[in-house]
């Protein structure tokens, strides 16, 4: 996983390091830092907020109301 | 010195933009959709896609006229156009939230079914791969995605075509009948699932600007839904005249079984891996649309320039998401079939159409 990110940071920094493309680089810093994150909590099991079963409570009655099951 | 490529409208045509809503309509329908519908409506099926069309002939409708009404604008901008800056963040947070999440089931449907074909593989080796396909496409540009869409859609469509009438000599009519046996409770309920089907739409807020010029906008809609139909008629009708109501609400994916199916002249056979071929295909176009539609909704959310930046970190989020989304192929397959549909309605139709409503108001507010 770490050669993956390292791998991504070679790849991207470089380039917007010599354009000067200082807002393309803050946002990347701020994503990577995120997906590293979750990544991160993905294997070591980490209790990650999962959007599926909100969704389904939201739509749980209008779906009964539906016949959709 | 790179380009720069922004979030503004992105140069493609009328028939690319077109193009580029069928695939992934297309890959998504015939690898979930067509059980979801059986699941439901049985050998009813073709009553619910024929309602279903005509409802997403609607949501076609209002996201190419609120696209008009905007002229050269997408989505997200004519949300903060609408509802002001931080309002219009918001609800342009919520498209953007919404691509990425649809994004990561529609990986995951794939995974689980490339896991029938490569059992020993781990999951996320396949959805790695698909979606670092993805990020490596999704950078060179929406164009070029649009330039490779115009070679697979019509090897998809004929490849799939052929699939089909190979099996014909067996298909049994009679398997259709009574129709409405079970009354339309079942049908309607098919109807509503395969709405999941056009929650691509939003996509085409972000490319579609192209669709939305010119006047005669009701014209391309039907042209898009009468291909859809007849690509999705012979899924839906097929295996159940091939192997019968019954045998078919059984199957995880009746179509691939159709496929399997095939055999000619003693000398053609095996022709599974042209399903797993031509999914694969589908599949990579709607990752990669996606896939973009999520970077350069995000890059507009964070006010930046160039999307590119934000491909990988976005393609990792959607991998793991996909892994997230679900313990396992039955609960996915339960998702799809209850709130998926109805959050592609929510945010695919019902959203753009408020948003549609408030052009309208204020248009005539404003004389």
């Amino acid at each position: 996983m770490l050669f993956g990110f390292l791998a991504i940071i070679l790849l991207e920094v470089p380039a917007l390091v010599i354009a000067g493309r200082k807002k393309e680089l803050r946002a990347f810093w701020l994503l990577l830092a995120l997906s590293f994150l979750f990544s991160l909590g993905m294997v070591q099991r980490w209790p990650l907020p999962n959007p599926t079963p909100v969704i389904e409570a939201i739509f749980r009655p209008v779906a009964d109301a539906l016949g959709l099951q | 010195m790179k380009t720069v490529q922004t979030t503004n409208p992105v140069q493609i045509s009328v028939r690319q933009a077109a193009m580029m809503l069928i695939t992934p309509v297309t890959a998504t329908g015939h690898l979930l959709f067509v059980r979801i519908v059986f699941r439901y409506a049985g050998k009813d099926g073709w009553i619910s896609l024929l309602i279903a069309l005509t409802l997403g002939a609607a949501g076609l409708w209002v996201m190419i006229r609120l696209l008009q009404r905007h002229p050269e604008k997408n989505l997200l901008q004519i949300s903060e156009d609408l509802f002001g800056a931080i309002a219009g963040r918001v609800v342009g947070l919520c498209f953007v939230g919404f691509l990425l999440f649809i994004s990561a089931v529609l990986l995951r449907s794939f995974g689980d079914f490339m896991r029938l074909v490569m059992p020993a593989t781990p999951i996320v080796v396949l959805m790695g791969v698909m979606i670092a396909l993805a990020a490596r496409t999704c950078r060179q540009g929406l164009e070029v995605v649009a330039r490779a869409n115009d070679i697979l859609l019509p090897i998809l469509i004929v490849t799939g075509s052929l699939l089909s009438l190979l099996v014909t000599k067996d298909k049994q009519p009679r398997n259709l009948l009574p129709v409405l046996e079970h009354g339309w409770q079942p049908v309607l309920a098919g109807a509503l699932a395969l709405q999941g089907l056009f929650a691509e739409t939003v996509l085409l807020g972000s490319f579609g600007h192209a669709l939305g010029k010119g006047r005669r906008v009701l014209p391309r809609v039907l042209w898009i839904m009468a291909i859809l139909g007849v690509m999705f008629m012979g899924p839906i009708t097929g295996p159940t005249t091939l192997f019968g109501p019954a045998s078919v609400r059984a199957m995880v994916y009746p179509t691939w079984e159709e496929v399997k199916h095939v055999q000619f002249a003693d000398m053609i056979g095996n022709l599974d891996v042209m399903g797993v071929l031509l999914w694969t295909l589908g599949s990579s176009v709607q990752s990669t649309l996606l896939l973009w539609g999520t970077s350069s909704g995000t890059a507009w959310l964070l006010k930046v320039d160039d999307y590119r930046a934000l491909v990988a970190p976005l393609a990792i989020i959607t991998l793991g998401l996909s892994i997230l989304v679900a313990d396992n192929a039955r609960e996915l397959t339960n998702f799809l079939t209850t709130g998926y549909p109805l959050l592609s309605i929510t945010i695919g139709v019902l959203l753009p159409l408020l948003m549609l409503v408030w052009t309208e108001i204020r248009l005539l507010l404003r004389g």
